[in-house]
């Protein structure tokens, strides 16, 4: 592209954002080498039935759009990666094949991604340099140069060109990051963490990058007081412990012989201890689990200490099995409401494909409220939140504040029996105590009251979590508010149903 | 006035057979027959619970019969789909307003209508606002008849949180005030006056923290 009236930097700055650093950036992964990698994970591994055609579909996909040529270049030791897989992650063969479709998906996507961004690109090109050349030919069919108001127009339509491309990249972008967090968290959920990848993915995040960061904020701030307090001597204190455990990890991040796998783990430790004092509520929910990230860092702090004691059910762990564990249960949630979102939007309707794009832009966060609108599909997306179980409102909680569809309808259902037995013996009781003696308005008032209270509060606190919680918040909600408000409503409607007494 | 041992059997005997019914309805998943048990069981225990106030004379029997009735009608209302009357279920929530089993059955398939201005699938804006109106009134109930109590304190607070939490939620949802229940508002700010109105004062507050917060 020659331009010789048009100025790309101030396109750029008219346009918001620079669509050719967008696309390099897409550029920069290396598909083919996720490719082979996932050849060596499908080779090490058993694939059959549902597998077999998964991986052969996205093989199909990756093939169809791969220009072959990969990025920067961050080659991958496939047969060392598939040998930790073995003896470190203990993996076996029916992971290795999931895992292998999953690296399958990735590629193919990010192929998808970077043809399509480059389309984009050649399309702007084109497009400019057509522009530029209406402006040369006006020049010199007019043989006089012309003014800043006569070339507005031209260079306001260069400006939309540059803006069009950067949505259309923007869009694309957007569409593979939710493909790489959903495939990454179903891996994980495997027991397999994508380090190997983490160059070759073309996202622009890199979990070291991410970690030095973490280091660097830790070291702006905290790490003299660690220091200090390491240093003070003295008796060793649970703060002096954890003060050592950071001053380690920040030691581990800036090692250069550390091990990848290592700094990624000792910088989300830093980063959940920085992020735990932050203001609660001050940070955007995680919007699959909903979590608000500092109650999340507070949270895994605390099982982070306890895992690396351990318990009577539990051996104990080394810090960076007890991080690498709580990954692995997170990424389970995550891929379990990722997977039970997009069966619920399937039930409702959508094609498969559909659904999954869906679900990977309310994974980045869009809400869906705004998704149902410009989508087109209101209807199913607003049936979703209605749904028993993990969705609503695509927030959801954590394992370890899980209750499972499954749980919560086992619940009900001996809650619905228990139910019915606990308001027969009720009336059974009040029958008694009257016959006993007892006066009857505030006996039955009582009885009335604490039956309509337990109901009534249920539903009110139930919402009320649910709203607040997510499924979580509504089912304590629901068994809190209802025994709360029932022994009020027994309170109130004795002291109502006394008053017929007098 | 104590019961005599006959009396002591039939009430016994009646809890038993609601027990055994309560048993039986864990064990299927089929409303419909849920819903028979459910009303066989009432049907066969509430004249042996009743028939225990023979003692007290047929007067008692009724009144024991009428608490029965209430008891099995209102549990059934609030907590089931089990009151049907020429093919329209009956209940107080809206997730519990679907045809029978429908438990596997997606909700575009059954063509499931919630009002705009329901609390999420839980209850429509009316009854949400009645059932406020109803734990105002047992709160301030409480508080007139005991005075200064533990109990009286902690019911205010619990119905206070209550309106509260709704305020931030209406109004960070962007609905108008009380989503338009005036009358259940003027109800629960009359009824709040023993509890100083703390509950309709603290929904107004958080309604406005909610805006602005959207």
């Amino acid at each position: 592209m020659q331009l010789r009236h048009l100025r790309v930097p101030e396109l750029i700055a008219a346009a918001g954002g620079d669509p050719w650093q967008a696309d390099e950036t897409i550029q920069s992964g290396s598909p083919g080498e996720i490719d082979e990698l996932a050849n060596a994970f499908h080779d090490a591994g058993v694939c059959m039935g549902e597998t077999s055609d998964e991986f052969i579909e996205a093989k199909k996909r990756f093939e169809a759009a791969w220009d072959r040529e990969d990025g920067a270049g961050h080659p991958i030791n496939d047969s060392d990666e598939v040998n930790r897989a073995t003896s470190s992650l203990h993996l076996d063969q029916e992971q290795f094949a999931r895992i292998a479709v999953d690296l399958e998906g990735i590629a193919a996507s990010l192929a998808e991604t970077q043809k399509s961004s480059a389309e984009a690109i050649q399309s702007l090109e084109a497009s400019l340099q057509q522009i530029d050349n209406s402006i040369e030919n006006a020049i010199r069919q007019n043989g006089a140069q012309f003014d800043e108001s006569d070339l507005a127009p031209l260079k306001n339509m260069a400006i939309q060109d540059v803006r069009d491309a950067l949505s259309t990249i923007g869009t694309d972008r957007q569409r593979y990051a939710g493909d790489l967090m959903r495939l990454s968290a179903s891996m994980q959920a495997d027991g397999y963490t994508s380090d190997a990848i983490d160059n070759s993915d073309g996202d622009g995040v890199n979990a070291t990058d991410t970690a030095t960061k973490s280091a660097a904020d830790y070291a702006a701030g905290q790490r003299a007081i660690d220091q200090a307090l390491v240093s003070s001597g003295g008796a060793t204190t649970p703060e002096m412990e954890a003060a050592s455990a950071r001053l380690r990890d920040y030691a581990t991040i800036t090692d250069p012989a550390a091990a990848p796998v290592a700094i990624r783990l000792a910088g989300e430790r830093l980063d959940d201890f920085q992020t735990a004092r932050k203001p609660p509520g001050s940070l955007p929910a995680d919007p699959v689990l909903g979590a608000d990230p500092q109650r999340r860092a507070l949270v895994r702090g605390e099982w982070q200490r306890q895992l690396e004691q351990g318990s009577p059910w539990s051996p104990p762990m080394t810090p960076d099995e007890a991080t690498a564990w709580m990954d692995r249960q997170e990424a389970r949630a995550r891929s379990d409401a990722i997977e039970k979102t997009i069966t619920a939007l399937e039930n409702q309707g959508l094609a498969h494909d559909e659904a999954t794009t869906i679900v990977d832009a309310a994974s980045q966060g869009v809400p869906w409220s705004e998704l149902a609108y410009g989508a087109s599909v209101a209807d199913p997306l607003s049936a979703i939140e209605k749904l028993d179980g993990a969705l609503s409102s695509g927030r959801h909680s954590l394992p370890w504040e899980t209750y499972s569809p499954e749980a919560l309808k086992t619940v009900g259902n001996i809650g619905r029996g228990l139910g019915f037995a606990g308001s027969l013996l009720e009336v059974g009781v009040a029958v008694n105590d009257w016959q006993n003696g007892a006066p009857v308005g505030a006996t039955f008032g009582g009885l009335a009251g604490s039956l309509g209270g337990g109901a009534a509060g249920g539903a009110l606190a139930g919402f009320l979590g649910g709203w607040a919680l997510g499924p979580g918040g509504a089912f304590v909600g629901t068994v809190v508010g209802g025994l709360t408000v029932g022994a009020l409503g027994q309170q109130g409607g004795t002291a109502l149903g006394a008053n017929f007494d007098k | 006035m104590t019961s005599s041992p006959s009396a002591d059997v039939l009430l016994a005997g009646g809890l038993a057979l609601g027990l055994a019914g309560a048993l039986l309805t864990m064990l299927t998943n089929r409303v419909r027959l849920q819903r028979r048990i459910y009303w066989v069981t009432w049907l066969l225990a509430s004249p042996l619970m009743s028939l225990s106030l023979l003692d007290r004379g047929w007067t008692a029997v009724a009144v024991g019969m009428t608490a029965c009735l209430v008891a099995s009608l209102l549990y059934a209302y609030l907590r089931t789909s089990y009151i049907k009357v020429g093919g329209r279920i009956h209940t107080y929530t809206l997730f519990r307003n679907r045809p029978d089993d429908a438990g596997d059955v997606s909700h575009s398939e059954i063509g499931e209508v919630v009002p705009q201005d329901a609390y999420g699938n839980v209850l429509t804006a009316p009854k949400f606002w009645w059932t406020l109106v109803a734990i105002v009134l047992a709160a301030a109930s409480v508080a007139v008849a005991n005075g200064p109590t533990p109990a009286t304190i902690g019911g205010a607070l619990l119905v206070t949180a209550a309106a509260a939490s709704t305020g931030y939620i209406d109004g960070h949802d962007a609905f108008p005030i009380a989503r338009r229940q005036r009358v259940q508002l003027a109800v629960v700010t009359v009824a709040a006056v023993p509890l100083l109105l703390l509950p309709p004062v603290c929904y107004a507050l958080a309604y406005s923290a909610g805006r602005r917060r959207r």
